[in-house]
């Protein structure tokens, strides 16, 4: 069971690396789909990481236990990745923080950050890339929602009603 | 394997209480209630690991773990995995940017032009628009910034440099754009 953690961990760390080398020599849009190709290619290196470990298991432990382990693992480490991987990529708050750092202690107004990070070009950016990812589609009168782009948006707004929650549009 | 499947009933517990109390209680902010419910589940998880045999009641012999620590210790690292997981999720959808358009652009049931979606954005504060308007109160109630009141100044304090400069530095390093 130990080896099927400890197998995870390194399998996670060498696709996490490939991943970011990768994205330095061929940078993409598609992240997402880049990560999921990425986590599904590291699958046989699980499975050869774990075959050439020098770790045995104990005699009664199923076979199967430690490779159930270690897949486990390896799909949690790669959910967590893709969480911090977005949190960096997309969090507004993170933006609006990093350009405030020329200003230095000086500080600056809302309108000067703007100026830099306007709204809307906020709103056209995240249109455009929902856009390419199939949820929304621009034609004459404006943007529409795809069939995709609806069901979500569906499952957004009940997700909204079983937690008593308010969309970034709703909160005053 | 009897910690991942005693995980599993903890983030079920984890995410109804969650849901169930949001819903009741609606409150401004969600963090504080989701940190009381996983810890409640978290609680949970101990005691039902605890008080069930190693088998519980239905795996095969070899896939009892041989260290109950181990597995202990696993099951929990799976709990905390998993509800770190669908709480990003919730953030993502239901607090998520992209996810307000799409809601908006639905509630709307017609083309939206980027001005009349950004204009659903400025409601209620025509001057920073509700995408700053909230933000700014929150990070600097994290000192994360100051405001100076009398210029209307913000200025990173050195909590908040210090993370501005790691996702800076974080950007780079995975070779991303400013982003936002």
């Amino acid at each position: 069971m130990v080896k099927g953690i400890i197998v995870a961990c390194i399998a996670s760390g060498l696709w996490i690396v490939a991943q970011n080398v990768c994205m330095h020599f061929w940078p993409t849009q598609r992240r997402l789909r880049a990560m999921t190709y990425g986590v599904c290619a590291g699958l046989p290196l699980l499975v050869c990481v774990y075959w050439f470990l020098p770790l045995t298991s104990p005699a009664n432990e199923s076979p199967y236990l430690g490779p159930m382990q270690a897949i486990i693992a390896y799909v949690l480490l790669f959910a967590g990745y893709a969480e911090f991987f977005y949190h960096v990529e997309r969090s507004v708050t993170i933006r609006i923080l990093v350009e405030l750092i020329p200003y230095g202690g000086a500080g600056t107004t809302v309108d000067a950050i703007k100026t830099s990070y306007p709204q809307e070009d906020m709103i056209f950016r995240r249109l455009q890339v929902l856009e390419k990812n199939g949820f929304v589609r621009h034609q004459q009168g404006g943007w529409k929602l795809t069939a995709k782009g609806a069901i979500l948006a569906d499952g957004v707004a009940v997700a909204l009603r079983v937690f008593g929650a308010q969309t970034q549009a709703d909160r005053g | 394997m009897k910690g991942v499947l005693v995980s599993l009933i903890a983030v079920a517990m984890a995410l109804v209480m969650s849901a169930t109390l949001g819903h009741w209680l609606r409150p401004k902010r969600y963090l504080p209630l989701f940190s009381a419910c996983v810890l409640a589940a978290g609680a949970a998880y101990v005691a039902i690991y605890a008080l069930t045999p190693p088998n519980i009641w239905c795996l095969p012999n070899g896939w009892v773990c041989m260290s109950p620590w181990v597995d202990f210790a696993y099951g929990l690292v799976v709990y905390l995995l998993n509800s770190h997981t669908w709480v990003d999720i919730f953030y993502a959808t239901c607090g998520g940017f992209s996810t307000a358009l799409l809601v908006e652009m639905r509630r709307a049931m017609r083309p939206l032009e980027t001005k009349d979606i950004a204009e659903k954005f400025r409601a209620g504060n025509a001057e920073d628009g509700r995408i700053y308007a909230w933000r700014i109160p929150i990070l600097q109630k994290h000192g994360l910034i100051s405001v100076d009141g009398v210029n209307a100044k913000l200025a990173l304090t050195r909590k908040g440099k210090f993370i501005a400069n790691i996702a800076l530095l974080l950007k780079k390093a995975m070779n991303l754009s400013a982003g936002g």
